[in-house]
Protein backbone atom coordinates (compact mmCIF):
# COMPACT_ATOMS: atom_id res chain seq x y z
CA UNK A 1 0.00 0.00 0.00
CA UNK A 2 2.93 2.46 0.76
CA UNK A 3 3.00 2.85 -3.09
CA UNK A 4 -0.33 4.76 -2.61
CA UNK A 5 1.25 7.21 -0.51
CA UNK A 6 3.14 8.93 -3.21
CA UNK A 7 -0.04 10.03 -4.79
CA UNK A 8 -1.03 12.40 -2.25
CA UNK A 9 0.83 15.77 -2.62
CA UNK A 10 -0.40 17.18 0.50
CA UNK A 11 1.32 14.53 2.65
CA UNK A 12 4.43 15.47 1.17
CA UNK A 13 5.78 18.43 2.95
CA UNK A 14 7.11 19.15 6.17
CA UNK A 15 5.40 21.13 9.12
CA UNK A 16 7.42 22.38 12.18
CA UNK A 17 10.03 21.41 10.59
CA UNK A 18 8.87 18.00 11.07
CA UNK A 19 7.88 15.36 8.46
CA UNK A 20 4.00 15.30 8.69
CA UNK A 21 2.19 12.80 9.50
CA UNK A 22 -1.37 13.20 9.06
CA UNK A 23 -3.35 11.04 11.25
CA UNK A 24 -6.58 13.31 11.62
CA UNK A 25 -8.42 11.72 7.98
CA UNK A 26 -11.51 11.16 10.21
CA UNK A 27 -12.11 14.90 10.14
CA UNK A 28 -10.88 15.24 6.55
CA UNK A 29 -9.15 12.94 3.91
CA UNK A 30 -6.59 14.55 1.23
CA UNK A 31 -7.10 14.35 -2.47
CA UNK A 32 -4.72 12.28 -4.66
CA UNK A 33 -3.36 13.76 -7.93
CA UNK A 34 -5.62 11.81 -9.98
CA UNK A 35 -9.00 13.67 -8.55
CA UNK A 36 -6.77 16.98 -8.29
CA UNK A 37 -6.36 16.70 -12.36
CA UNK A 38 -9.59 15.44 -12.57
CA UNK A 39 -10.87 18.43 -11.27
CA UNK A 40 -8.83 20.63 -13.02
CA UNK A 41 -9.27 19.02 -16.43
CA UNK A 42 -13.05 19.58 -16.14
CA UNK A 43 -12.47 23.11 -15.10
CA UNK A 44 -10.27 24.05 -17.81
CA UNK A 45 -11.96 22.10 -20.76
CA UNK A 46 -15.59 21.21 -19.98
CA UNK A 47 -17.39 23.36 -17.34
CA UNK A 48 -20.73 24.74 -18.05
CA UNK A 49 -24.02 24.73 -16.42
CA UNK A 50 -25.75 21.11 -16.23
CA UNK A 51 -28.83 19.86 -17.98
CA UNK A 52 -29.48 23.43 -18.98
CA UNK A 53 -27.36 24.21 -22.15
CA UNK A 54 -27.98 22.61 -25.90
CA UNK A 55 -24.09 23.42 -26.79
CA UNK A 56 -21.59 21.10 -26.48
CA UNK A 57 -19.73 21.87 -22.82
CA UNK A 58 -23.46 21.72 -21.36
CA UNK A 59 -23.14 18.67 -22.56
CA UNK A 60 -19.77 17.51 -21.45
CA UNK A 61 -20.40 19.12 -17.82
CA UNK A 62 -23.76 16.72 -17.81
CA UNK A 63 -21.85 13.69 -18.87
CA UNK A 64 -19.02 14.16 -16.36
CA UNK A 65 -21.39 14.78 -13.35
CA UNK A 66 -23.73 11.68 -14.38
CA UNK A 67 -20.80 9.32 -14.57
CA UNK A 68 -19.92 10.09 -11.44
CA UNK A 69 -23.66 9.51 -10.18
CA UNK A 70 -23.12 6.25 -12.24
CA UNK A 71 -19.66 5.51 -10.53
CA UNK A 72 -21.03 6.18 -7.18
CA UNK A 73 -24.22 3.85 -8.37
CA UNK A 74 -21.43 1.18 -8.66
CA UNK A 75 -19.35 1.70 -5.96
CA UNK A 76 -22.20 0.88 -3.23
CA UNK A 77 -24.15 -1.58 -5.36
CA UNK A 78 -27.66 0.76 -6.00
CA UNK A 79 -30.24 -0.22 -8.25
CA UNK A 80 -30.05 2.67 -10.37
CA UNK A 81 -28.82 6.01 -10.81
CA UNK A 82 -32.36 6.64 -9.37
CA UNK A 83 -31.51 6.28 -6.19
CA UNK A 84 -28.44 8.52 -5.73
CA UNK A 85 -28.90 12.12 -5.01
CA UNK A 86 -26.14 14.57 -5.16
CA UNK A 87 -26.09 16.47 -1.62
CA UNK A 88 -23.19 18.95 -0.26
CA UNK A 89 -22.31 16.53 2.49
CA UNK A 90 -23.96 13.81 5.13
CA UNK A 91 -25.16 16.78 6.93
CA UNK A 92 -27.42 17.42 4.60
CA UNK A 93 -28.32 14.38 3.52
CA UNK A 94 -29.66 14.28 6.81
CA UNK A 95 -31.48 17.14 7.06
CA UNK A 96 -33.24 16.18 3.96
CA UNK A 97 -34.98 12.77 5.28
CA UNK A 98 -35.72 14.38 8.56
CA UNK A 99 -37.78 17.08 6.14
CA UNK A 100 -38.29 15.73 3.38
CA UNK A 101 -39.09 11.60 4.64
CA UNK A 102 -40.16 11.94 8.17
CA UNK A 103 -41.95 15.37 9.01
CA UNK A 104 -44.70 14.94 6.80
CA UNK A 105 -45.28 11.39 9.02
CA UNK A 106 -44.39 12.53 12.61
CA UNK A 107 -47.07 13.81 15.10
CA UNK A 108 -46.75 13.59 19.02
CA UNK A 109 -47.77 9.70 19.13
CA UNK A 110 -44.45 8.99 16.89
CA UNK A 111 -40.56 8.77 17.33
CA UNK A 112 -37.66 8.84 15.64
CA UNK A 113 -34.55 5.89 17.11
CA UNK A 114 -30.80 7.26 17.12
CA UNK A 115 -28.14 5.44 19.58
CA UNK A 116 -26.19 7.79 21.84
CA UNK A 117 -23.26 7.12 19.87
CA UNK A 118 -24.19 9.71 17.22
CA UNK A 119 -22.39 12.87 15.77
CA UNK A 120 -24.12 16.12 16.19
CA UNK A 121 -25.14 16.29 12.39
CA UNK A 122 -27.15 12.64 13.24
CA UNK A 123 -28.65 14.49 16.40
CA UNK A 124 -29.78 17.92 15.61
CA UNK A 125 -31.69 17.65 12.62
CA UNK A 126 -33.91 14.86 14.57
CA UNK A 127 -34.21 17.24 17.63
CA UNK A 128 -35.46 19.94 15.43
CA UNK A 129 -37.66 18.16 13.46
CA UNK A 130 -39.08 15.95 16.55
CA UNK A 131 -39.42 19.51 17.60
CA UNK A 132 -41.38 21.01 14.70
CA UNK A 133 -44.04 18.36 15.08
CA UNK A 134 -43.72 17.41 18.89
CA UNK A 135 -42.56 13.96 18.42
CA UNK A 136 -39.95 12.04 20.86
CA UNK A 137 -36.56 11.58 19.76
CA UNK A 138 -35.37 8.02 21.66
CA UNK A 139 -31.68 7.64 22.58
CA UNK A 140 -30.52 4.09 22.01
CA UNK A 141 -27.55 3.24 24.69
CA UNK A 142 -23.74 2.45 24.32
CA UNK A 143 -21.85 -0.05 26.39
CA UNK A 144 -18.23 0.73 28.58
CA UNK A 145 -16.61 -0.34 24.87
CA UNK A 146 -18.37 2.12 23.06
CA UNK A 147 -20.86 0.20 21.06
CA UNK A 148 -24.62 0.59 20.57
CA UNK A 149 -25.98 -1.96 22.60
CA UNK A 150 -27.84 -3.92 19.85
CA UNK A 151 -30.40 -5.88 21.25
CA UNK A 152 -31.65 -2.81 23.59
CA UNK A 153 -32.15 -0.87 20.37
CA UNK A 154 -33.94 -3.79 18.42
CA UNK A 155 -36.07 -3.68 22.25
CA UNK A 156 -37.18 0.00 21.42
CA UNK A 157 -38.20 -0.73 18.00
CA UNK A 158 -41.90 -0.36 18.39
CA UNK A 159 -45.46 0.66 15.71
CA UNK A 160 -44.67 4.55 16.86
CA UNK A 161 -41.30 4.63 15.29
CA UNK A 162 -40.88 6.16 11.81
CA UNK A 163 -37.23 6.12 10.95
CA UNK A 164 -33.78 4.53 12.64
CA UNK A 165 -30.76 6.65 12.16
CA UNK A 166 -27.63 5.21 12.94
CA UNK A 167 -23.72 5.38 12.05
CA UNK A 168 -22.40 2.64 10.32
CA UNK A 169 -18.96 3.96 12.01
CA UNK A 170 -18.75 5.87 14.92
CA UNK A 171 -16.54 9.24 14.24
CA UNK A 172 -15.35 9.59 17.74
CA UNK A 173 -14.29 6.30 18.41
CA UNK A 174 -14.63 4.16 15.38
CA UNK A 175 -17.18 1.55 16.48
CA UNK A 176 -19.17 -0.88 13.57
CA UNK A 177 -21.85 -1.43 14.40
CA UNK A 178 -24.48 -4.20 13.17
CA UNK A 179 -26.47 -2.06 10.84
CA UNK A 180 -27.48 -5.29 9.02
CA UNK A 181 -28.87 -7.01 12.18
CA UNK A 182 -30.76 -3.40 13.34
CA UNK A 183 -32.00 -3.41 9.77
CA UNK A 184 -33.26 -6.54 9.31
CA UNK A 185 -34.81 -6.53 12.69
CA UNK A 186 -36.25 -2.98 12.08
CA UNK A 187 -38.00 -4.15 8.50
CA UNK A 188 -39.73 -7.19 10.67
CA UNK A 189 -41.77 -4.61 12.13
CA UNK A 190 -42.14 -2.10 8.82
CA UNK A 191 -39.02 0.70 10.24
CA UNK A 192 -36.88 2.16 7.65
CA UNK A 193 -32.89 2.37 8.82
CA UNK A 194 -31.16 5.50 7.65
CA UNK A 195 -27.14 4.62 7.64
CA UNK A 196 -24.53 7.44 8.58
CA UNK A 197 -21.80 6.43 6.73
CA UNK A 198 -19.07 9.17 6.86
CA UNK A 199 -16.68 7.03 8.19
CA UNK A 200 -17.46 3.53 6.77
CA UNK A 201 -17.76 4.85 2.92
CA UNK A 202 -13.42 5.41 2.68
CA UNK A 203 -12.95 2.34 4.39
CA UNK A 204 -14.88 -0.65 3.79
CA UNK A 205 -16.87 -2.00 1.29
CA UNK A 206 -19.87 -1.05 1.03
CA UNK A 207 -22.94 -2.85 -0.65
CA UNK A 208 -26.61 -1.12 0.07
CA UNK A 209 -28.58 -4.34 -1.32
CA UNK A 210 -26.68 -6.42 1.18
CA UNK A 211 -27.42 -4.61 4.22
CA UNK A 212 -30.96 -3.58 2.77
CA UNK A 213 -30.66 0.17 4.05
CA UNK A 214 -33.38 2.46 3.49
CA UNK A 215 -31.09 5.28 3.10
CA UNK A 216 -27.29 5.38 2.83
CA UNK A 217 -25.58 8.70 3.32
CA UNK A 218 -21.77 9.88 3.30
CA UNK A 219 -19.75 12.94 2.13
CA UNK A 220 -17.06 13.47 -0.56
CA UNK A 221 -14.37 14.68 1.67
CA UNK A 222 -13.70 11.50 3.96
CA UNK A 223 -12.99 9.49 0.16
CA UNK A 224 -10.22 11.44 -0.71
CA UNK A 225 -12.75 14.27 -2.86
CA UNK A 226 -13.67 17.76 -2.66
CA UNK A 227 -15.47 19.50 0.73
CA UNK A 228 -19.38 20.62 -0.62
CA UNK A 229 -20.15 16.98 -2.20
CA UNK A 230 -21.99 13.80 -0.54
CA UNK A 231 -24.06 11.39 -1.27
CA UNK A 232 -28.17 10.53 -0.29
CA UNK A 233 -29.02 6.62 -1.30
CA UNK A 234 -32.58 6.66 -1.03
CA UNK A 235 -34.69 3.23 -2.24
CA UNK A 236 -36.40 4.47 -5.07
CA UNK A 237 -39.94 3.75 -4.05
CA UNK A 238 -39.55 5.63 -0.28
CA UNK A 239 -37.68 8.34 -2.53
CA UNK A 240 -40.50 8.70 -5.14
CA UNK A 241 -42.89 9.31 -2.60
CA UNK A 242 -41.32 11.67 -0.98
CA UNK A 243 -41.41 15.62 -1.95
CA UNK A 244 -38.29 17.92 -2.54
CA UNK A 245 -36.72 19.17 0.47
CA UNK A 246 -35.40 22.56 -1.44
CA UNK A 247 -36.31 24.34 -4.58
CA UNK A 248 -35.53 26.45 -7.28
CA UNK A 249 -34.28 25.89 -10.74
CA UNK A 250 -33.59 22.03 -12.30
CA UNK A 251 -35.86 20.07 -9.67
CA UNK A 252 -39.00 21.09 -11.89
CA UNK A 253 -41.00 19.95 -15.03
CA UNK A 254 -43.05 22.76 -15.49
CA UNK A 255 -43.53 26.10 -13.60
CA UNK A 256 -46.94 28.17 -14.29
CA UNK A 257 -47.90 30.56 -11.50
CA UNK A 258 -50.93 28.48 -10.88
CA UNK A 259 -48.54 25.42 -9.88
CA UNK A 260 -45.14 24.01 -10.68
CA UNK A 261 -44.98 20.05 -11.60
CA UNK A 262 -41.50 18.10 -10.42
CA UNK A 263 -39.01 16.91 -12.15
CA UNK A 264 -38.42 13.05 -11.69
CA UNK A 265 -35.87 11.17 -9.92
CA UNK A 266 -32.85 12.21 -8.88
CA UNK A 267 -33.06 15.64 -10.04
CA UNK A 268 -36.49 16.69 -8.07
CA UNK A 269 -34.21 17.09 -4.43
CA UNK A 270 -31.31 18.72 -6.51
CA UNK A 271 -32.74 22.32 -6.51
CA UNK A 272 -30.28 24.99 -8.04
CA UNK A 273 -26.42 24.69 -9.79
CA UNK A 274 -24.72 22.25 -7.84
CA UNK A 275 -20.96 21.83 -7.42
CA UNK A 276 -20.11 20.10 -10.25
CA UNK A 277 -16.64 20.10 -10.19
CA UNK A 278 -16.49 18.93 -7.07
CA UNK A 279 -18.98 16.36 -8.18
CA UNK A 280 -16.15 15.36 -11.11
CA UNK A 281 -13.64 15.15 -8.26
CA UNK A 282 -15.95 12.76 -6.66
CA UNK A 283 -16.24 10.42 -9.16
CA UNK A 284 -12.33 10.05 -10.02
CA UNK A 285 -11.98 9.51 -6.25
CA UNK A 286 -14.22 6.31 -6.70
CA UNK A 287 -12.71 5.42 -9.83
CA UNK A 288 -9.06 5.76 -7.69
CA UNK A 289 -10.52 4.01 -4.36
CA UNK A 290 -12.03 0.79 -6.95
CA UNK A 291 -9.09 0.64 -8.67
CA UNK A 292 -6.84 -0.09 -5.41
CA UNK A 293 -9.75 -2.18 -3.94
CA UNK A 294 -12.15 -1.74 -0.87
CA UNK A 295 -11.08 -5.42 0.46
CA UNK A 296 -7.11 -4.22 0.31
CA UNK A 297 -7.95 -0.77 2.05
CA UNK A 298 -9.74 -2.45 4.53
CA UNK A 299 -7.38 -5.48 5.17
CA UNK A 300 -4.29 -2.34 5.37
CA UNK A 301 -6.12 -0.08 7.91
CA UNK A 302 -6.91 -3.02 10.01
CA UNK A 303 -3.73 -4.38 10.82
CA UNK A 304 -2.59 -0.30 11.14
CA UNK A 305 -5.39 0.04 13.81
CA UNK A 306 -4.04 -2.80 15.41
CA UNK A 307 -0.37 -1.94 15.37
CA UNK A 308 -1.89 1.71 16.75
CA UNK A 309 -3.51 0.23 19.71
CA UNK A 310 -1.26 -1.90 20.60
CA UNK A 311 1.58 0.51 20.30
CA UNK A 312 -0.52 3.57 21.92
CA UNK A 313 -1.39 1.08 25.09
CA UNK A 314 2.59 1.09 25.89
CA UNK A 315 2.25 5.02 26.43
CA UNK A 316 2.68 6.15 29.97
CA UNK A 317 -0.56 7.58 31.40
CA UNK A 318 -2.95 6.57 28.47
CA UNK A 319 -6.62 5.28 28.58
CA UNK A 320 -7.60 4.24 25.27
CA UNK A 321 -11.72 5.61 24.95
CA UNK A 322 -13.46 3.06 22.53
CA UNK A 323 -12.03 -0.45 22.91
CA UNK A 324 -14.80 -2.32 20.66
CA UNK A 325 -12.98 -5.53 18.52
CA UNK A 326 -14.74 -4.53 16.07
CA UNK A 327 -13.52 -0.85 14.70
CA UNK A 328 -12.40 0.99 11.96
CA UNK A 329 -9.89 3.27 11.26
CA UNK A 330 -9.78 5.62 14.74
CA UNK A 331 -8.41 5.62 18.28
CA UNK A 332 -9.46 7.53 20.81
CA UNK A 333 -7.51 7.76 23.80
CA UNK A 334 -6.92 10.31 26.67
CA UNK A 335 -3.38 11.08 28.67
CA UNK A 336 -3.38 11.06 32.56
CA UNK A 337 -4.10 14.58 33.62
CA UNK A 338 -3.35 16.28 30.26
CA UNK A 339 -5.97 18.68 28.51
CA UNK A 340 -6.67 17.07 24.63
CA UNK A 341 -5.53 20.55 23.10
CA UNK A 342 -2.31 20.24 24.83
CA UNK A 343 -1.67 16.96 23.79
CA UNK A 344 -2.58 18.36 20.16
CA UNK A 345 -0.63 21.67 20.39
CA UNK A 346 2.61 19.66 21.20
CA UNK A 347 2.06 17.00 18.35
CA UNK A 348 1.40 20.00 16.28
CA UNK A 349 4.54 21.06 16.01
CA UNK A 350 6.16 17.51 16.37
CA UNK A 351 4.85 17.35 12.10
CA UNK A 352 1.89 14.88 13.88
CA UNK A 353 -1.79 16.17 12.77
CA UNK A 354 -4.64 14.85 14.84
CA UNK A 355 -7.94 16.27 15.78
CA UNK A 356 -8.60 16.91 20.09
CA UNK A 357 -11.77 17.86 21.52
CA UNK A 358 -15.39 16.56 21.89
CA UNK A 359 -15.46 15.33 17.93
CA UNK A 360 -18.51 16.83 17.52
CA UNK A 361 -19.89 13.83 19.63
CA UNK A 362 -20.39 15.65 22.95
CA UNK A 363 -22.95 12.84 24.62
CA UNK A 364 -20.51 9.69 23.77
CA UNK A 365 -17.95 12.35 25.97
CA UNK A 366 -20.03 12.56 28.60
CA UNK A 367 -20.65 9.22 28.47
CA UNK A 368 -17.39 8.15 29.41
CA UNK A 369 -16.85 11.24 31.35
CA UNK A 370 -14.61 13.40 29.86
CA UNK A 371 -14.53 16.48 27.93
CA UNK A 372 -12.47 15.23 24.90
CA UNK A 373 -10.10 12.83 24.04
CA UNK A 374 -6.97 12.70 21.21
CA UNK A 375 -8.39 10.93 18.57
CA UNK A 376 -5.75 9.84 15.59
CA UNK A 377 -7.38 8.50 12.59
CA UNK A 378 -6.07 6.29 9.44
CA UNK A 379 -6.47 6.60 5.79
CA UNK A 380 -5.35 3.83 3.21
CA UNK A 381 -1.79 6.44 3.01
CA UNK A 382 -0.75 5.61 6.64
CA UNK A 383 2.14 3.79 7.71
CA UNK A 384 3.27 2.32 10.75
CA UNK A 385 5.95 4.93 11.20
CA UNK A 386 3.11 7.33 11.17
CA UNK A 387 2.27 5.51 13.96
CA UNK A 388 5.80 5.55 15.66
CA UNK A 389 6.06 9.11 15.02
CA UNK A 390 2.82 9.58 17.32
CA UNK A 391 3.75 7.83 19.65
CA UNK A 392 7.22 9.16 20.12
CA UNK A 393 5.35 12.51 20.06
CA UNK A 394 2.88 11.58 23.05
CA UNK A 395 6.40 10.38 24.76
CA UNK A 396 7.55 14.57 24.23
CA UNK A 397 4.37 15.64 25.55
CA UNK A 398 4.39 13.31 28.61
CA UNK A 399 8.00 14.72 29.20
CA UNK A 400 6.96 18.85 29.01
CA UNK A 401 4.59 17.52 31.94
CA UNK A 402 6.37 15.23 33.73
CA UNK B 1 9.47 17.98 -0.15
CA UNK B 2 7.63 21.03 0.14
CA UNK B 3 9.50 22.71 3.12
CA UNK B 4 9.25 26.37 4.86
CA UNK B 5 11.80 26.45 7.79
CA UNK B 6 9.75 27.48 10.77
CA UNK B 7 10.29 30.48 13.20
CA UNK B 8 8.02 29.96 15.71
CA UNK B 9 8.31 30.07 20.00
CA UNK B 10 9.84 27.14 21.20
CA UNK B 11 6.60 25.05 22.23
CA UNK B 12 8.26 23.19 25.03
CA UNK B 13 10.26 26.11 26.45
CA UNK B 14 6.87 28.02 26.50
CA UNK B 15 5.13 25.13 28.49
CA UNK B 16 8.12 24.47 30.44
CA UNK B 17 8.83 27.91 31.98
CA UNK B 18 4.96 29.13 32.14
CA UNK B 19 1.96 27.01 31.37
CA UNK B 20 2.95 24.53 33.33
CA UNK B 21 3.84 25.79 36.74
CA UNK B 22 0.61 27.77 36.65
CA UNK B 23 -1.47 25.13 35.03
CA UNK B 24 -0.65 22.43 37.75
CA UNK B 25 -0.90 24.85 40.87
CA UNK B 26 -2.82 27.49 39.77
CA UNK B 27 -3.16 31.26 41.55
CA UNK B 28 -5.93 32.21 43.01
CA UNK B 29 -8.22 29.37 42.34
CA UNK B 30 -11.31 29.24 44.05
CA UNK B 31 -14.83 31.37 44.39
CA UNK B 32 -15.74 34.66 46.41
CA UNK B 33 -19.12 34.67 48.05
CA UNK B 34 -21.88 35.55 46.57
CA UNK B 35 -22.00 39.64 47.10
CA UNK B 36 -19.21 39.48 44.18
CA UNK B 37 -18.83 40.51 41.05
CA UNK B 38 -19.04 37.88 38.49
CA UNK B 39 -19.10 36.20 35.13
CA UNK B 40 -18.70 33.50 33.32
CA UNK B 41 -16.85 32.12 29.83
CA UNK B 42 -16.34 29.11 27.63
CA UNK B 43 -15.36 28.57 24.92
CA UNK B 44 -18.45 26.00 23.03
CA UNK B 45 -16.13 24.50 20.28
CA UNK B 46 -13.57 22.80 23.43
CA UNK B 47 -15.77 22.62 26.10
CA UNK B 48 -13.81 25.57 28.56
CA UNK B 49 -15.62 27.37 30.69
CA UNK B 50 -13.88 29.59 33.49
CA UNK B 51 -15.51 31.32 36.25
CA UNK B 52 -14.28 35.18 37.45
CA UNK B 53 -15.05 36.56 40.53
CA UNK B 54 -14.02 39.97 41.15
CA UNK B 55 -14.70 42.35 45.11
CA UNK B 56 -13.72 45.90 44.73
CA UNK B 57 -13.15 48.57 47.13
CA UNK B 58 -14.04 51.79 45.63
CA UNK B 59 -11.90 51.96 41.90
CA UNK B 60 -9.64 49.21 43.08
CA UNK B 61 -9.71 45.39 42.35
CA UNK B 62 -9.31 44.32 46.30
CA UNK B 63 -9.58 40.29 45.28
CA UNK B 64 -9.95 38.47 42.01
CA UNK B 65 -10.36 34.45 41.74
CA UNK B 66 -11.47 32.04 39.33
CA UNK B 67 -12.69 28.35 39.14
CA UNK B 68 -13.12 26.18 36.18
CA UNK B 69 -12.03 23.53 33.49
CA UNK B 70 -10.00 23.95 30.47
CA UNK B 71 -6.81 22.91 28.83
CA UNK B 72 -3.13 23.86 30.45
CA UNK B 73 -2.94 27.20 28.19
CA UNK B 74 -6.46 28.44 29.43
CA UNK B 75 -6.10 27.56 33.08
CA UNK B 76 -2.58 28.96 33.19
CA UNK B 77 -3.77 32.67 31.16
CA UNK B 78 -6.33 32.59 33.85
CA UNK B 79 -3.82 32.46 36.86
CA UNK B 80 -1.60 34.92 35.22
CA UNK B 81 -4.97 37.27 34.85
CA UNK B 82 -5.81 37.29 38.39
CA UNK B 83 -2.10 37.21 39.44
CA UNK B 84 -1.32 40.37 37.54
CA UNK B 85 -4.80 42.58 38.34
CA UNK B 86 -5.08 41.84 42.11
CA UNK B 87 -4.81 45.19 43.29
CA UNK B 88 -4.81 47.43 40.42
CA UNK B 89 -7.57 49.97 40.13
CA UNK B 90 -10.66 49.37 37.76
CA UNK B 91 -9.28 51.31 34.98
CA UNK B 92 -5.49 49.93 34.52
CA UNK B 93 -6.84 46.69 34.93
CA UNK B 94 -9.15 46.85 31.86
CA UNK B 95 -7.04 48.55 29.81
CA UNK B 96 -4.05 46.00 30.45
CA UNK B 97 -6.64 43.38 29.58
CA UNK B 98 -7.52 45.12 26.31
CA UNK B 99 -4.22 45.94 25.49
CA UNK B 100 -2.97 42.53 25.81
CA UNK B 101 -6.01 40.79 24.03
CA UNK B 102 -5.61 43.13 20.61
CA UNK B 103 -1.89 42.28 20.95
CA UNK B 104 -2.70 38.53 20.99
CA UNK B 105 -5.23 39.21 17.99
CA UNK B 106 -3.23 41.21 15.77
CA UNK B 107 -1.51 39.91 13.14
CA UNK B 108 1.30 42.71 13.44
CA UNK B 109 3.85 43.10 15.68
CA UNK B 110 2.81 46.27 17.59
CA UNK B 111 4.72 47.76 20.21
CA UNK B 112 3.23 46.92 23.66
CA UNK B 113 2.41 49.02 26.25
CA UNK B 114 4.52 49.34 28.94
CA UNK B 115 2.92 47.18 31.74
CA UNK B 116 2.83 44.15 29.34
CA UNK B 117 6.67 45.08 28.11
CA UNK B 118 7.59 45.10 31.59
CA UNK B 119 5.33 42.02 32.67
CA UNK B 120 7.65 38.82 32.36
CA UNK B 121 4.83 36.18 32.28
CA UNK B 122 2.28 38.02 30.15
CA UNK B 123 5.35 38.85 27.57
CA UNK B 124 6.17 34.60 27.26
CA UNK B 125 2.22 34.07 27.14
CA UNK B 126 2.55 36.63 23.74
CA UNK B 127 4.36 33.59 22.33
CA UNK B 128 0.94 31.96 22.15
CA UNK B 129 0.21 34.46 18.62
CA UNK B 130 3.04 32.14 17.20
CA UNK B 131 0.25 29.00 17.91
CA UNK B 132 -3.05 30.27 16.91
CA UNK B 133 -5.58 27.86 17.20
CA UNK B 134 -4.81 28.13 21.00
CA UNK B 135 -5.13 32.31 20.78
CA UNK B 136 -8.83 31.50 22.14
CA UNK B 137 -7.29 29.66 24.91
CA UNK B 138 -5.85 32.21 26.30
CA UNK B 139 -8.36 35.13 25.61
CA UNK B 140 -11.15 33.34 26.99
CA UNK B 141 -10.28 34.46 30.52
CA UNK B 142 -9.20 37.86 29.94
CA UNK B 143 -12.52 38.28 27.85
CA UNK B 144 -14.75 36.62 30.99
CA UNK B 145 -12.47 39.23 32.80
CA UNK B 146 -13.73 42.58 30.80
CA UNK B 147 -16.89 41.27 30.85
CA UNK B 148 -17.87 41.46 34.99
CA UNK B 149 -17.78 45.18 34.31
CA UNK B 150 -19.95 44.88 31.29
CA UNK B 151 -23.41 44.36 31.92
CA UNK B 152 -25.03 43.78 28.66
CA UNK B 153 -22.60 40.31 28.44
CA UNK B 154 -24.04 37.61 30.17
CA UNK B 155 -22.08 34.73 28.99
CA UNK B 156 -18.97 35.68 26.94
CA UNK B 157 -17.81 33.04 23.80
CA UNK B 158 -14.95 32.74 22.27
CA UNK B 159 -17.05 31.86 19.02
Amino acid sequence: MDSYRKDFPTINQSINDNKLVYLDSAASSQMPTFVIDEISRYQMNDHANVHRGIHTLSHRATTVYEKTRQDISDFINANNTNEIIFTSGTTESINLVAQSYCRPKLDKNKKILISHLEHHSNIVPWQIVCEQTQSSLEVAPINNKGEIITEDLISMIDESTVLISISHVSNALGSVSDVKKIIQAAHKKGVPVLVDGAQSIPHMNVDVEELNADFYVFSGHKMHAPTGTGILFGKEDLLEKMPPYKSGGDMILEVKFSGTTYNDLPYKFEAGTPNISGIAGLGAAVRYLRKIGMSNIESHEKNLLNYMSSELSNVEGINLVGTSDKKIGVQSFTLENIHSHDIGTILDHQGVAIRTGHHCAMPVMEFFGISGTARASLALYNNEQDIDCLVAGLHKVNEIFS
Amino acid sequence: MASLKSDKADITKLYKELIIKHASNPCNFGSLKSDAMRSTGINPLCGDKLEIYISTHRDTIKKICFEGVGCAISIASASILTKILNDTSIDEAKKIASSFIIELSSNRKLPLIDFIKNNEELTILCAVKDFPTRIKCVNLSWQTFLSVFDDTIKITSTE
